[in-house]
């Protein structure tokens, strides 16, 4: 008896220390749609410090092998980020501002008209960008702004910009887990007020934490 | 140089008829003692020598070979050997009596025998004409030698001829009347049984058309093309402008033949940024000719590798091969000019932001028609042209963007053209509108900025110089 109990406390021990799932970080590249800007190739709508989010611009995410890393796994919980670089609080836009999946392939040439420019099957079938009213995600919670003493001379505050956080779990088992990368179609940023969204390049990138399965990280 | 003939020599030539008509029959032979042979050199440059292009041109612009008695008119001007003596002769001869083989010192031109294949001898007084009078002068001797035995020897009626080619707006009808007025009936009668055949003899060989063309087949120049917005295209390069530099230098290839190298490489303006472009290397070879049609081979690469980032990163950025058969013609007032053309599949590769996109070009295919007018004995060349493309398409792919293949597509252009030659100067002009194509397509889509442009088409304009 005494014999199994150690065997299974090492083996937990074990496991516990070695868990190759748990939480991972996908970074999400960015694209802004917008009515005005009519040239997909146009270097401000991608990799920049931030973008602007209205009724007449979009914004396209997407981390571009992330079926490759979740086909088999399963997602214990699933949050999307955003961050604002101009407010203490992002409250305001919560009856504004959702985040949905996407149904459509697109590329980094995607206008406000279309997925990709070669040929009319590129065009969307709703100016904007295609998808999924029934798999928007609304904002579950705000982080306000922090402002802390630097502990660097050289910087006068640590800054971490005001945040809002999706519950993205359905997304993951409705839209990602299980699929090819073929149909890793991404996310769509919209909101019925203008917002500035922090951008892919920098420190406070939108982000999608994925939790996975029953084994957790013990460093 | 049809439409330009000095009223002078034309007169000189006139005269000469009438001054011909008042003598007896003067009869060219070999009666000279050779002495103006001696110290000779073979003429192969200088304006005599280019005087006999322009001959050769006037003469094949007025299809001779057509006109029963001047069927050799043409080779014989074209393979007579010339020389230059070194000193000048005095109008001695009997053949040298009419006033259009000597000056007004009585010094001769030009002498020749009148036998086929006879070389012409050229003297130092014949350096004083212009243009028209050598070329006229080139004309009248070779009659000398083309014409039957029964006439060729006749002064009046070589001038008469001569006259006829020679004066300005002269047709083919025109010619063919004055021959027919002073070739004996006997002569008349054989040689149109015998059928004039539009290419001439030439011991087998076969003779090259488009003499101006292969006297002086290179070029250097410039080139501006505009291109017009497509608005109804999905997919659009922002080129909107080129200006180009190019040569086509020939030093290969004899005059019947031709091996040429073409570069070209200029400027980009894609929207409101000015880049520098593709570098394009090519070269054409005129194979043949048959029934004068003019046969040949051109291709070449355009190459990336000298370009903007901005062209390099993107659909422009890709590497094209092309390979072209032409034939073309030149008869009378008409030119007609068929190419087909074959642009090898390609890659090329677009970043945007941390995604990078992998282009492949398949294979296509375009046929081109040009016909028009060809004016002022050559010079002046104005019609159309109309071309079907049709293109297998591409895929990208790349990041989570699955491969997409385009399919394939076609573009059908047309529109104006127009070349202008004046002396060794050409000016072109021509313009192409997309007339139908594939939903979404233009020609933005192929990425041949020194091929078929970019856009809806566009205006083409290009000032070069021959040599």
């Amino acid at each position: 008896m005494s014999r199994m109990l150690l065997v299974l406390a090492l083996a937990t021990v074990a496991l516990s220390a070695c868990g190759p799932f748990g939480e991972e970080l996908h970074t999400l590249n960015a694209k802004v749609v917008s009515i005005q800007v009519l040239d997909g190739a146009d270097e401000s709508t991608f990799q920049q410090d931030a973008y602007t989010v209205g009724p007449a611009s979009r914004l396209l995410l997407r981390s571009e092998n992330l079926m490759d890393k979740t086909s088999s796994k399963v997602a214990k919980s699933a949050r999307i980020r955003l961050y604002f670089p101009e407010v203490k609080d992002g409250s305001q836009w919560k009856n504004a501002l959702k985040v949905c999946p996407l149904t459509r392939q697109w590329m980094m040439l995607a206008t406000w008209t279309h997925a990709h420019p070669f040929g009319p099957p590129g065009r969307w079938a709703r100016d904007g960008g295609d998808y999924s009213e029934a798999g928007c995600m609304k904002p579950a919670t705000f982080v306000p702004r922090v402002e802390k003493p630097s502990t660097n001379p050289d910087v006068a505050q640590e800054v971490t910009p005001a945040s809002v956080e999706f519950d993205a779990l359905q997304y993951m088992n409705d839209f990602v887990v299980g699929r090819s990368n073929d149909q890793n179609f991404g996310l769509i940023v919209v909101s019925t007020e203008t917002i500035r969204v922090q951008g892919d390049k920098g420190s406070f990138r939108p982000t999608f934490d994925v939790d996975y399965g029953t084994w957790t990280w013990n460093p | 140089m049809r439409g330009n003939y000095s009223l002078r020599w034309i007169s000189v030539f006139g005269l000469a008829l009438l001054c011909s008509q008042a003598l007896a029959v003067t009869r060219v032979g070999n009666g000279d003692d050779g002495a103006d042979l001696e110290g000779a050199i073979p003429l192969t440059e200088g304006r005599i020598f280019d005087a006999r292009d322009e001959a050769v041109k006037l003469v094949r612009n007025l299809n001779t070979a057509g006109v029963p008695g001047l069927g050799k008119l043409l080779p014989e001007l074209l393979y007579s050997p010339m020389y230059l003596a070194k000193k000048d002769v005095k109008a001695r001869l009997k053949s040298d009596q009419a006033d259009a083989h000597h000056d007004a010192a009585e010094n001769v031109y030009a002498r020749t025998f009148a036998e086929s294949h006879a070389s012409t001898r050229f003297f130092p007084a014949a350096t004083k004409l212009d243009k028209d009078q050598l070329v006229a002068l080139h004309i009248h001797e070779a009659l000398h030698r083309a014409l039957p035995e029964s006439i060729r020897e006749d002064e009046s009626k070589v001038a008469q001829i001569t006259v006829a080619i020679t004066t300005p707006d002269s047709t083919h009808d025109q010619v063919a009347a004055a021959t027919a007025s002073v070739l004996p009936h006997e002569d008349r009668v054989r040689l149109s049984a015998a059928s004039a055949v539009a290419a001439p003899e030439s011991d087998g060989a076969l003779v090259a058309p488009g003499p101006d063309r292969l006297s002086k087949p290179s070029q250097l120049g410039y080139r501006l093309r505009v291109f017009g917005d497509s608005p109804n295209a999905t997919f659009k390069s922002n080129a909107n402008q080129v200006h180009s530099l190019y040569s086509t230098f020939h030093p290969f290839g004899g005059r019947n033949s031709a091996f040429g190298m073409a570069v070209e490489t200029g400027l980009v303006k894609l929207g409101s940024k000015t880049v520098m472009g593709p570098l394009f290397l090519g070269g054409d070879l005129r194979l043949w000719t048959i029934r004068d049609f003019d046969f040949g081979l051109r291709g070449g690469t355009t190459i990336d590798a000298t370009a903007a980032n901005e062209i390099k990163n993107g659909l422009l950025g890709r590497d094209i091969g092309r390979l072209s058969l032409f034939a073309r013609k030149t008869s009378g007032l008409i030119y007609v000019d068929n190419n087909v053309s074959v642009i090898f599949p390609g890659k090329t590769q677009q970043t945007l932001g941390v995604v990078t996109y992998d282009y492949e070009f398949k294979t296509a295919f375009a046929v081109d028609l040009h016909l028009g007018a060809s004016l002022l004995g050559g010079r002046l060349r104005v019609g159309a042209f109309g071309e079907y493309l049709l293109s297998k398409g591409f895929t990208v792919g790349g990041g989570a963007f699955p491969t997409y293949d385009t399919g394939a597509y076609r573009i059908v252009s047309a529109g104006p053209e127009a070349a202008f030659e004046l002396d060794d100067l050409v000016l072109t002009v021509a313009g192409r509108w997309i007339v139908s194509t594939s939903e979404g397509i233009s020609y933005d889509t192929m990425a041949d900025l020194f091929g078929s442009g970019a856009g809806s088409g566009g205006l083409t304009g290009a000032v070069s110089v021959k040599f």
